[in-house]
């Protein structure tokens, strides 16, 4: 079985992706802003176009040199308070 | 092929705190335009401060009154457009579009292109029919009547439960929470508008407006969403981003459909957090004063209304940038007296030309500086002209702006400020003084120049620390301080006369019942006063009360009841050496103030008495630093009255450096025992300030949330 996949809504903009400075996070939809420390920012580029928990949790390990079960437990957490503010959709 | 040149009349250039659209309109067109393009400014009043902001507009012409027939209106017009051969007009003003629309086919005739709804269209969602139109089209609203004989307001409000809002039938309304305020505001909204009152019932949410162009065919040409942010005291929108809800924005299609629409127009909504729906709060037949956002965020609405007028075409915009955030600022300027006369003789004069970008200090420049003050949320704070005059003083390298929240304007002014930080929200002198230590490691200053009242205190205690790291300040002792409040100004602890001024007497108060023992012995009408800011006016016991009322809403024990005096404001403005001698002063007759009472335009007007006195009067309570005396000179005798004693900078002071006085500069001279010139200047100059949207980058917002800091450039 494959695993899910996460990707973040189309009314979600990320301000600042490729530049300097902090990135910041906009629910279009509520001109809410976020702003991002760089672990998030690794995360939300990463589920602009879509990963896995597994893919996260290895993003954090490689960028951060977190140790497996605290990159799991950071990446699914993340996951969570995105999905509870409603920015990410689950795809098979 | 060139395009050709065209002119646009446009009005709804005043409005001081409260903006019309017609300078924002104005400006978006300058920027988005493509082509030669040239603006009249119509107005009913030669100092209608948007107007003059250089750049704004090519020309500006004085109309008659809208009462004084659409003839009347109509000839006027031709008159302008017999020199100036205008193209299209644009009104801005609520009372306006149905006498345009009336008379669109006779300008269409002349050659004047408008754009306006029917004018039973907009009589339809006036704002005392807009419950109906919403009833019968089935849009939600809230709760509405319109009482037209405020007799049967009392009624009708208890009927509605507080709190609830009363709308005047033209413009502003006012949250009431007991039936005195209630009545009393709707006797103000009455006396101003006529008509009666909207009472409407008050709805917790987030709200949201959106703007639109609609075409000669009645469908939407162009719209643009905006959440409101950050609103001040009087809900007005000061913060706002561009969004892209679907619901919103199809509800707003939907409801232009079955308007019909012509043109521009501006709907508010709310939406409960709880029921999820969108209600209808309003609906306006023109633009909305944010329009500048619309260009930000590529949708240029009053570029797409000009084509639709000049040169209709099925080009679809793409839409508006989501994201996209303005932040309410302000914008000065110094007009020679001789363009407001001329106007005022004439009718007609030309717009300022634009301001050249001020290049920066040379090498030579050393002096850095840190001012604080740098918001208007509510009322503009006076580092904003601090930092306009030090950024034309050749010996100021660099300017830092400190705010104490992130939707202080000046934060995100480059043109101001070089860098930007935040300070903490804190009464604790030694929490400014670590934040402090931090900035100025990071980027140290030499001179410190704290601009609101509540802060001078902490700053007076921890100069001595600022020292010790080499930052030098000019400020007065807590004793000083403290001689001027308004406790010890109006209760006989100083004499009453200075020669050139008095001190009006004032009775303290600390409960209703003190109110009522005031005013029997003052009379009527009196002001009732907070110890720090806010003054209420009151004509009668009821309203007297109400106003302690709304004092101790605000947080206050105690207050001052005195007694009204009526004539005109008047200010003085100095800056007194450690010695606590005047170096310079400065007087200015205020032309317009906005009901908060700050200075929206003033004119110099020298009063060599008054200053000689305030001067004395100043080394009698031992001042040091910048200081503002306000004053009222009474009608009939013509005699000056001590109103206020602001114990740093007033927000109008950058007029001080185009007069060659330049305070602000005089104060960091003397701060770091340097000498200091006055220059020669112009002394008919007549102050003007309009508000101006700013464009905030959200990483701007970030940059200030996260690290407290924002370098420009």
């Amino acid at each position: 079985m494959s695993e899910r996949r996460y990707v973040l809504k189309k009314r979600v903009v990320l301000e600042g992706a490729t530049g300097e400075g902090a990135m910041v996070l906009v629910d279009t939809h509520s001109a809410t802003m976020s702003s991002c420390n760089d672990a998030a920012s690794v995360l939300l580029q990463a589920l602009a176009t879509g990963a896995t928990k597994a893919e996260l949790a290895t993003r954090l390990e490689t960028e951060f040199s977190l140790d497996g079960e605290a990159a799991k437990t950071d990446g699914a957490e993340f996951l969570h308070r995105l999905s509870a503010m409603d920015l990410i959709d689950e795809t098979a | 092929m060139k395009q050709p040149s065209r002119r646009v009349a446009i009005s709804g250039f005043h409005g001081l705190d409260n903006p019309e659209p017609g300078t924002p309109v104005a400006r978006a067109l300058r920027q988005g335009w493509r082509g030669a393009l040239e603006i009249d400014a119509l107005t009913y009043d030669p100092l209608t401060t948007g107007a003059w902001m250089p750049g704004v507009a090519d020309a500006l012409h004085i109309v008659p009154s809208l009462e004084d027939g659409d003839d009347v209106v109509f000839e006027r017009i031709m008159e302008i457009h017999k020199r100036r051969r205008l193209d299209a007009l644009i009104p801005c003003l609520d009372l306006e579009v149905p006498v345009y629309a009336r008379l669109e086919d006779r300008l269409a005739r002349e050659g004047i292109g408008t754009l306006l709804p029917n004018a039973d269209t907009a009589y339809a969602i006036g704002k005392t029919r807009l419950a109906k139109f919403c009833h019968v089209h089935d849009i939600a609203t809230p709760r509405t009547i319109h009482v037209s004989s405020l007799g049967d307001l009392p009624l009708h409000a208890q009927q509605f439960g507080f709190p609830l809002f009363i709308k005047s039938t033209v413009v502003g309304a006012k949250r009431v929470g007991d039936i005195t305020r209630a009545i009393s505001e709707a006797d103000k909204f009455n006396k101003r508008w006529d008509g009666g009152v909207i009472l409407q019932e008050v709805l917790a949410g987030d709200e949201f407006v959106v703007s639109a162009v609609a075409g000669r065919n009645g469908k939407c040409r162009a719209m643009v969403a905006m959440r409101k942010l950050g609103l001040n005291e009087k809900g007005k929108g000061i913060v706002g981003a561009v969004i892209d809800d679907p619901e919103i924005v199809n509800h707003a299609k939907e409801i232009l459909e079955k308007l019909n629409w012509r043109g521009p127009l501006e709907m508010e909504f709310i939406r409960p957090p709880a029921s999820k729906k969108l209600y209808l709060i309003e609906v306006n037949c023109r633009f909305p004063s944010w329009i500048m956002l619309a260009h930000w965020a590529r949708c240029n609405l009053p570029v797409v209304l000009l084509k639709e007028i000049l040169q209709p075409c099925a080009t679809r915009l793409a839409p508006a940038r989501p994201g996209t955030t303005f932040v309410r600022d302000i914008d000065e300027t110094a007009v020679p007296l001789e363009h407001i006369r001329r106007l005022r003789r004439f009718g007609t004069c030309d717009g300022p030309a634009p301001t050249p970008p001020r290049r920066r200090n040379g090498h030579d420049a050393e002096i850095r500086v840190a001012v604080s003050g740098i918001g208007t949320l509510d009322v503009v704070n006076a580092g904003l002209g601090v930092a306009r005059a030090l950024r034309v003083a050749p010996d100021i390298a660099s300017i830092y702006g400190l705010g104490y929240g992130r939707f202080d304007s000046g934060l995100y002014r480059p043109e101001l400020f070089d860098r930007a930080f935040s300070l903490p929200a804190s009464d604790d002198p030694g929490a400014l003084m670590d934040r402090l230590r931090v900035i100025h490691h990071g980027s140290p200053f030499d001179v410190i120049i704290p601009c609101l009242d509540g802060e001078i205190p902490r700053f007076i205690e921890i100069r001595d620390e600022l020292l010790a790291l080499g930052v030098k300040t000019l400020l007065p002792s807590s004793e000083a301080f403290e001689r001027r409040t308004k406790t010890n100004l109006f209760t006989g602890r100083l004499r009453a006369d200075w020669s050139g001024f008095e001190i009006p007497r004032a009775v303290r108060v600390s409960g209703e019942e003190d109110v009522e023992r005031a005013v029997a012995k003052l009379g009527f009408p009196v002001v009732v006063k907070g110890p720090i800011s806010h003054a209420i006016r009151a004509r009668d016991g009821a309203e007297a009360r109400d106003a302690w009322r709304r004092l101790r809403e605000r947080g206050e024990r105690e207050g001052l009841v005195q007694q009204l005096i009526e004539g005109d404001n008047f200010a003085v403005a100095a800056v007194c050496g450690r010695d606590h001698r005047v170096l310079t002063s400065l007087s200015i007759k205020k032309l317009r103030r906005c009901d908060r009472g700050s200075t929206w335009s003033a004119l110099r007007a020298p009063q060599p008495a008054l200053e000689e006195s305030l001067a004395a009067f100043l080394a009698h309570i031992g001042w040091v630093g910048p200081v503002e005396g306000e004053f009222i000179r009474e009608r009939n005798s013509e005699r000056f009255f001590l109103i206020e004693i602001n114990p740093r900078f007033t927000a109008w002071i950058g007029l001080s450096a185009p007069l060659g006085l330049n305070h602000p500069y005089a104060a960091v001279a003397t701060a770091l025992d340097r000498p200091f010139e006055i220059q020669a200047g112009s002394d008919d100059l007549v102050f003007m300030r309009s508000c101006e949207d700013v464009l905030v980058s959200a990483q701007d917002f970030a940059a200030i949330a996260m690290k407290g800091e924002l370098r420009h450039g």
